[in-house]
């Protein structure tokens, strides 16, 4: 994907949407964007793996700066899986303990750079009036937050759902009560036999 | 190299002595739509490049940074930003009517802090021994006569630890991409010249100086033999260009 080595003109484009992407949406977040800024003449570099991204992040007084290349003078270096830094930058974790990622350099310049990452508050409705109108842009913006409430229901609800269309609606596989009871009865066969064995070594000692 | 010796203006050989001024009418010819041919022929591509550039080159708050072929200012740009005020760039170019081009854009985007303007020939600069942190030439070396006296002249103004990064057209690794790009070169590229820039002429010299061009391996034993340490390259876009890197021991 964004593979330096490999594909230097495409690395390039997607760290060129992404330094965009990111400094337009800075633009409708200033709480966020002011605190990125206080990191000026700072940088980070990631090696990630799965799919291999490389790229340094550096941050200047009034933008963030995407560039495809590792960046040797980083102050600090993030090596490991992509879905691992997905996971510490959306989950509550705030460590790196227990994940596969490795940290060289400033630990507490990650540490601030996850924590304005979680507390990222954008105005989208304030981006999609800009080229909309305020009539558009907010009607837009109430469906897309209405969409995102039901899928994060659906999301909260949906394991539930799919394990009774498994075991109810396909019988494709049994219900938890079945299984119990599958395996009780398994846990009183072992019994009987058990004590089956028991009984046959006392007759045949008693019959010796 | 002597005036008199033969060398390629494109696919034609001509005295050394008239390479300079025939290159030169290639370029004031063109100089007014520089810019938008570059777009139209690369589809935009030549500014990921660039870019590619900017960043391998890595410059720093308060370097100094010379910008050889520099033409409409398009490095330029993006090294004033980064080398900040305490940093400098002087945007070079052989070329008179480039040269006007480059400044009057940046001063319209309201760049001249940290800038000065010099029409200068690659093969002698006049700057003092180690005077800049990083040099760059994009799109011109094809262009320069004596391409070794030039790589000897860009490594005596270098700082030591100082970086050379040559952009510049370069031979395709595939043979499929090879054929497809000769197409290309040969036949849209003048018509797009005609269409655009009333000039296919300049544009047929742009091809077939590329094809004259020396190869990525070639090119890094010229760097190798005029003293730079360190030297490699990444081709870009299937090899069609070539980002060569190379320091002053």
């Amino acid at each position: 994907m964004l593979d330096t080595h490999n594909h230097p003109t495409a690395a390039t484009a997607l760290c060129l949407v992404l330094e965009r992407t990111i400094n337009k949406a800075l633009k409708h977040d200033p709480a966020t964007a002011q605190r990125l800024y206080k990191q000026a003449g700072r940088s980070i570099t990631l090696a990630l793996s799965e799919p291999t991204i490389v790229l340094s992040v550096a941050f200047t007084c009034d933008e963030v700066e995407v560039s495809p290349l590792a960046n040797p003078d980083a102050d600090c270096h993030l090596t490991g899986a992509t879905s691992s830094l997905i996971e510490l930058m959306s989950g509550p974790k705030t460590t790196l303990a227990g994940s596969d990622l490795t940290l060289t350099g400033q630990t507490g310049f990650l540490m601030e750079l996850l924590e304005i990452a979680k507390n990222i508050d954008i105005d989208w409705e304030e981006a999609l009036c800009e080229p909309l109108g305020d009539y558009a842009g907010h009607a837009i913006a109430e469906l897309i937050r209405y969409k995102a409430r039901y899928l994060k229901r659906i999301a909260k609800r949906s394991p539930r759902f799919v394990g009774e269309f498994i075991t109810e609606e396909l019988q494709a596989a049994p219900a938890e009560p079945e299984f119990n009871a599958f395996y009780s009865a398994i846990d009183d066969l072992q019994d009987d036999v058990a004590r089956m064995e028991a009984r046959i070594k006392n007759l045949t000692r008693a019959t010796v | 190299m002597d005036k008199d010796s033969i060398t390629h203006f494109g696919f034609e050989n001509v005295k050394a002595g008239e390479k300079a001024e025939r290159v030169a009418g290639v370029f004031h010819s063109v100089a007014a739509k520089y810019d938008i041919m570059n777009d139209v022929m690369s589809g935009g591509v030549h500014r990921l490049w660039k870019r590619f550039t900017i960043e391998a080159a890595a410059p720093r708050p308060g370097q100094q940074v010379l910008d050889i072929a520099g033409g409409t200012g398009d490095l330029t740009q993006q090294f004033s930003r980064r080398v900040g005020e305490n940093g400098h760039v002087v945007l070079a170019d052989i070329n008179s009517s480039m040269l006007n081009v480059g400044r009057d854009k940046l001063l319209n985007a309201g760049i001249a802090h940290n800038i000065t303007y010099a029409q200068t020939d690659a093969q002698f600069l006049p700057f003092d021994d180690n005077s800049f942190d990083i040099i760059t030439i994009a799109f011109g070396l094809r262009n320069v006569t004596d391409k070794d006296l030039a790589l000897a002249s860009m490594l005596r103004v270098l700082k030591p630890g100082g970086r050379l990064l040559i952009l510049e057209f370069s031979k395709p690794k595939s043979k499929t991409l090879g054929n497809f790009y000769d197409q290309y070169s040969f036949k849209l590229l003048p018509f797009m010249g005609k269409l655009v820039a009333n000039d296919p002429e300049s544009y047929r010299y742009l091809a077939e100086s590329i094809r004259k061009h020396p190869d990525q391996e070639t090119l890094k034993n010229m760097m190798d033999d005029a003293g730079f340490a360190n030297t490699h390259y990444t081709n870009m876009t299937g090899g069609i260009v070539a980002l060569h890197k190379g320091f002053k021991p």
